[in-house]
């Protein structure tokens, strides 16, 4: 248990360091809520912009951020050179889990109370939802991530997962509401994981239906992306 | 005296290639093995192997008596491990590292005074990217001797390092000694083998093809180095050979070098007016040793 929480508190630690860690996990979800709600531009509500801003939240903190970490730690060695010690597997995933976690609440706190202060909104909260919604996101993109992370160059990762942030900023329900799109786009939408989240966020906080059809594929990633890390990673680049 | 490593039929296959082939070794309690070898003879793979960082594709290695991969952890509490490179987070600077390390072992050192140790104390606020080379090499070392070792696996602990850092890592490696642990070392550099291990083993594709202790793999009876000037005739002394391996290196062979050879070579120097130096019965280092065998595997 300490050497989980040591473990735990050096990720967040290197996190915190990462200016441009820093800007997408907080900087960026932030701004948007700060520009839409201070401009009111295109019509877009607070109602509408929190649920997609928590998908965001939890995209960036669980795939973008550990990606592109995981992926440098895997290039210098350092995965290998924890193996090297007393330090099990399942405890270093269980720190990386913990470390997320700890961001997610942070980012998920941040933009609700912000919203709250500045833009007086009022959420319709489900306690059980949000926090579903949190564990199943979280389960399907950290499961993508270490999946891209453990099998491309760390340079790749960093392109690939720098560039499924951008797709899933634009398809993923976030700050264009997927309804407007040309039907194309909606289909692609639907099979990433992004959209139903902001389905299932908006269920949560924002007053809207629940769908399960949006339950049903964020637990289909959340299954998959694990699978497939599980499958394919490998703690050394060849 | 107790064995603290037993490599038996030690096996590695990646795909068509061989990268250990049949190898046995045992290393004792408390020696200092130095494993020598070309690039690509081996000695990382078998070293990641006892370290339980990779397969055997067959044959069978214990270390203190553990199996380095169902045995892992147990097993981990007991070594410390010196990778050839890297394994420390880039913007960590050395002493959260070694926070971090001590809190993984059962019997942690005390992080501070492993900083001071190897001399980083100057380096507190540095991260690791802005190390260099020399200051990396120790960071490593230290993580290696967190968990207070009994056995500690060092691949190229002084790569790189200017003279200084290497004399600096020299004394450590020799304190472990003094204190009785079992040190497992690669390296390119033969006089760090010499001056270190009791005893070297050289690799070369794969199998062990020498072993002892560096005095008598040097020492080959037959055969003695010396440098004079160049352009000396040959000898004409009786039962020795004598030829210029280059300009100004001399080898002289014999069925044994006797003192009266001796005696007999420098009396014909002196009556030419010669005056030698490097004068030296026996290989002229463990380099000549290594390369005169790999080559050999040629």
């Amino acid at each position: 248990m300490k050497a989980v929480l040591a473990q735990a508190r050096m990720e967040l630690l290197l996190t915190s360091r990462r200016g441009e860690g820093v800007l997408v996990l907080i900087g960026i979800p932030l701004g948007i809520l700060l520009f839409f709600g201070a401009t009111g531009l295109f019509g877009i509500e607070i109602d509408l912009l929190i649920p997609g801003l928590l998908t965001l939240a939890i995209l960036s903190a669980s795939f973008t951020s550990l990606a592109i970490a995981t992926g440098f730690e895997r290039k210098y060695f350092v995965l290998k050179r924890l193996g090297a010690t007393p330090l099990p597997r399942w405890a270093l995933i269980v720190a990386k889990a913990l470390t997320i976690l700890v961001i997610e609440v942070a980012q998920v706190l941040l933009l609700i109370s912000v919203a709250m202060v500045a833009f007086g909104w009022r959420g319709e909260f489900h306690g059980f939802l949000l926090g579903a919604a949190v564990v199943l996101g979280t389960m399907a993109f950290a499961g993508l991530a270490l999946f891209i992370a453990g099998t491309l160059r760390a340079e790749a990762t960093l392109a690939v997962a720098n560039g499924l942030y951008l797709l899933m900023l634009l398809l993923g329900d976030i700050i264009v509401p997927i309804w407007v799109m040309p039907p194309a786009f909606i289909v692609v939408a639907k099979i990433l994981p992004a959209a139903p989240l902001s389905g299932l966020f908006r269920a949560a906080v924002g007053g809207g239906p629940f769908v399960p059809t949006d339950l049903a594929a964020v637990l289909f990633w959340a299954v998959l992306g694990p699978v497939l890390a599980a499958m394919f990673f490998r703690w050394e680049e060849k | 005296m107790t064995p603290a490593i037993t490599i038996e039929g030690l096996t590695k296959q990646y795909g068509a290639l061989t990268a250990v082939d049949g190898l046995d070794l045992t290393i004792f309690a408390g020696e200092t093995y130095a494993l020598l070898g070309p690039n690509g003879a081996g000695k990382t793979t078998t070293i990641e192997i006892l370290e339980g960082l990779r397969r055997a594709t067959s044959g069978t290695v214990r270390v203190l008596g553990f199996d380095p991969i169902a045995d892992h952890r147990a097993l981990h509490q007991q070594i410390g491990v010196m990778l050839q490179e890297g394994g420390i987070f880039q913007s960590a600077r050395p002493l959260e590292v070694l926070r971090l390390f001590t809190a993984f072992y059962d019997r942690p050192q005390d992080p501070e005074a492993l900083l001071h140790l190897v001399g980083l104390d100057n380096t507190v606020g540095t991260p690791y990217r802005r190390l260099s080379g020399g200051e990396k090499q120790r960071l490593s070392l230290a993580l290696a001797l967190a968990g207070t070792p009994q056995l500690v696996f060092l691949d190229e602990p002084t790569a790189g390092m200017d003279p200084a850092a290497r004399k600096v890592t020299w004394d450590l490696i020799k304190g472990l000694q003094a204190d009785g642990v079992t040190v497992v070392l690669t390296t390119h550099y033969l006089d760090e083998a010499e001056q270190l291990a009791d005893r070297v083993g050289i690799i070369s594709r794969g199998r062990l093809i020498a072993q002892g202790d560096p005095a008598d793999l040097m020492h080959t009876g037959t055969r003695a180095t010396f440098s004079a000037p160049p352009g000396l005739p040959p000898a004409d002394l009786p039962g020795v050979t004598m030829s210029e391996t280059q300009p100004g290196r001399y080898l002289v062979e014999a069925d044994e070098i006797t003192p009266a050879i001796i005696a007999d070579l420098t009396a014909w120097l002196r009556d030419r007016g010669v005056l030698i130096r490097d004068l030296r019965v026996g290989a002229a280092g463990l380099e000549e040793v290594f390369l005169e065998l790999t080559e050999e595997q040629r």
